[in-house]
């Protein structure tokens, strides 16, 4: 099996780079938008 | 904060300010760690390509810690459900959307650790399997 010569591939850039920072982001924005609302989801 | 709302008990429609703070406060802890995620990744990807070792060491430096918490924000929210935890078919949307996207980080961050699909200097460098690492001089390697 070959392996990439990259610690950091794309498939795990767009996961890790990309993917994790627009899900708490847009996390974020919502609880900043409406902290009671994300507060009574969450739960 | 994935904990069930009793229910004989209606939410609050308004929280005291205090909380809707610890609210904010969190999620901005959660965005922050993903800026961190996007600015080290980023200039790992751009400035250490040529150097897999030293790019290894830098992103697994993020991913430890991530792999810690991605493991123990599943296990608090489990241990919130209580007794009702296995209850599948209770559960809510969001509750149901926390431990996909939960899962959904934490098993790629396995695979990375495991080194499957990278490069891993332990297993693809020179000085493989003799934990050779960044602070070997390069002349040595």
């Amino acid at each position: 099996m070959s392996h990439s010569r990259s610690a950091l591939p794309p498939v795990y850039y767009a996961i890790f780079g990309v993917f994790e920072p627009a899900v708490t982001l847009i996390g974020f924005i919502g609880a900043l938008m409406d902290p009671t609302k994300a507060r009574i989801l969450a739960l | 904060m994935q904990a069930p709302w009793p229910s004989h008990v209606s939410p609050p429609q308004q929280l005291p300010l205090a909380t809707r703070v610890t609210v904010v406060q969190l999620a901005h802890v959660c965005g922050l760690l993903g800026l961190v995620n996007f600015f080290l990744l980023r200039a790992a990807r751009q400035y250490l390509s040529s150097q897999p070792i030293l790019q290894e060491k830098i992103v697994a430096g993020l991913l430890t810690p991530l792999v810690i918490g991605d493991v123990l924000h599943i296990a608090f929210t489990l241990w919130a459900l209580g007794d009702v935890r296995w209850n599948v078919s209770e559960w809510t949307a969001v509750l149901w959307l926390t431990v996909l996207i939960g899962l959904a980080l934490l098993i790629p961050r396995i695979t990375w650790h495991m080194g499957i699909g990278r490069y891993m200097d332990s297993r693809d460098g020179k000085g493989k399997g003799k934990g050779l690492g960044a602070n070997v001089a390069l002349s040595r390697r």
